[in-house]
């Protein structure tokens, strides 16, 4: 009698397993209702994509999980991205970054193709892409693969996307007398606190958004690098990291 | 009586499961909560730029930019001239304990420094100064000099006041930004032309000083850290310049 409900209750167990499964699949699409695609110059139809998960990504700033600001980064194999951002008020913020369809996979020859003739173009306001190269050839697995190129292009795009988000958080504190202007433009006292509490909130929802894209900014990274390569190797990414890139990279498009 | 706990564990195993699927713990919470909705597309760049910010020199010495002839001091002076016809001469005095660097004295003080911000500290570590310590350990040539501890020290100065120029260059863009704004309300032609002519110039020369003082900044990092150990291999020192440590380890405690 025990023997049968010993397996009763597995049998349930590994039933609910498999049905949570489930259920996070379908949360992790992105087809879904609540996220407004964005406007842009080319049609983008979001119900034609690819949406299998490739990637997931989870950001928090704090000591402990679910308490602190988080990200929640997903990524589909057609390059859709998906990042979710909780703050401590609980406001939620989802955006979403679809792919131009004129750039190709990362992976793929063409962007090969398209990385080593951008590499080439930009040259010229880049120096440091030298020394990225330099870096990647002395990364067997990349100077043995395909895709050397698309490797220096990655962290060209990611070291320029740190030196912007840096600015970025630079400006904000820079902009405290722009914000106090703001809140002494309101003439009323009991208006003037709550249009402080106002600002102040939004100010720093900006700055905890900014910390954590500079957070996961560098995991995607990786995780891409390992895409390309099968592994990443620390010290190689340390040495990529002391390089600065002041310039911003050009959009990959086939002609 | 080990059935029994079998069973009471597989209980309390279905009942998690079974919360977590009917949503007491929904991994699709983030979507329902969503109160702000916002998009960006990939190609979207963060704009960037600081105000003037007081320079802290407490590590690297007086760091000063005029315009006249030097005083007789104990340093390194430079002289910048720029196109712009600026003249800049900066003045770097080292802190007093850089008299003894390369000393058992000096290695004994950074090492106290080194313990007292990590296992000794009270307050949170930034374990980045452990990174420093692991890439360190892949350079024999630190590890059996004695004095590993005197270039942890000094490859955090290096670090931080690159940290610093950085927030200059910022500053200075910053700065000509709203210079530029202010200039470009003027109703005389002539006068505004002249002006943003003046800001341009100037913003030119100041950045074109701070780059070079970047230069400077990694040569004299890379120079002590060659007096420490007789070599410095591209690698070591790249992965060094790309560990950022958040707060300087403060001066040592020398006379």
């Amino acid at each position: 009698m025990k023997r049968l409900i010993l397996i009763a209750l597995t049998c349930g167990v590994v039933l609910l397993v498999f049905k949570i499964r489930q259920t996070d699949l379908k949360t992790s699409s992105f087809g879904g209702e609540l996220i407004d695609p964005i406007p842009t110059n080319d049609p983008v139809k979001v119900e034609t994509v690819n949406l299998n998960l490739r990637s997931r990504r989870i950001e928090t700033l704090g000591f402990l999980v679910g308490t602190g600001p988080m990200l929640i980064s997903e990524e589909s194999e057609s390059g859709v991205i998906t990042n979710v951002y909780q703050f401590p008020s609980g406001k939620l913020i989802t955006e979403v970054v679809l792919p131009n369809p004129k750039t190709p996979l990362l992976g793929s020859a063409e962007y090969e193709m398209l990385a080593k003739r951008d590499y080439i173009k930009s040259l010229g306001v880049e120096t440091n892409l030298v020394e990225i190269k330099e870096i990647f050839e002395e990364f067997p697995l990349a100077n043995k693969s395909q895709h050397l190129y698309s490797g220096i292009r990655e962290a060209y795009v990611y070291r320029a996307k740190l030196y912007r988000l840096q600015d970025s958080e630079l400006l904000i504190s820079a902009q405290q007398d722009v914000v106090e202007n703001e809140i002494w433009s309101v003439s009323d006292p009991v208006e003037r606190e709550l249009k402080s509490k106002e600002v102040y909130n939004r100010v720093h929802e900006e700055m905890l958004k900014v910390w954590l894209e500079r957070a996961d900014a560098p995991n995607r990274f990786k995780q891409r690098m390992e895409r390309l390569y099968g592994e990443f190797p620390k010290p190689i990414f340390q040495r990529l990291m002391s390089l600065e890139i002041t310039t911003e990279p050009k959009e990959l498009v086939n002609p | 009586m080990n059935k029994r706990v079998l069973i009471g564990v597989f209980v309390c195993v279905l009942i998690f499961f079974a919360c977590r699927w009917w949503g007491f713990e929904s991994p699709s919470r983030l979507e329902v909560l969503e109160s702000t909705i916002e998009t960006e597309s990939q190609s979207n760049t963060t704009v960037a730029l600081s105000r003037v910010a007081k320079i802290d020199s407490e590590l690297v010495g007086s760091v000063g930019s005029v315009e006249s002839n030097p005083p007789e001091v104990e340093g390194v002076t430079n002289t910048y001239s720029f196109s712009s016809n600026h003249v800049a001469t900066r003045i770097v005095i080292p802190n007093p304990e850089f008299k003894i660097f390369g000393t058992p004295k000096f290695e004994s003080l950074a090492k106290a420094q080194f313990e007292s911000l990590t296992i000794n500290s009270k307050y949170m570590v930034d374990t980045n100064l452990y990174e420093l310590k692991e890439v360190f350990k892949d350079f024999p040539a630190a590890m059996n000099s004695q004095l590993l501890y005197s270039g942890i020290y000094q490859t955090t100065v290096t670090t931080c006041t690159l940290g610093e120029v950085r927030q200059f260059i910022f500053n200075t863009r910053y700065q000509a930004m709203r210079d530029l704004e202010e200039a470009n309300t003027i109703t005389d032609a002539a006068e505004r032309e002249s002006k943003i002519q003046r800001i341009k110039a100037l913003s030119d020369a100041q950045l074109e000083f701070y780059k070079s003082m970047r230069q400077e900044t990694l040569e004299d990092g890379r120079r002590n850290l060659i007096k420490l150990y007789g070599e410095l291999p591209k690698p070591i020192f790249q992965r060094l310049m790309g560990i950022q440590i958040r707060n300087a380890m403060g001066r040592l405690p020398y006379p």
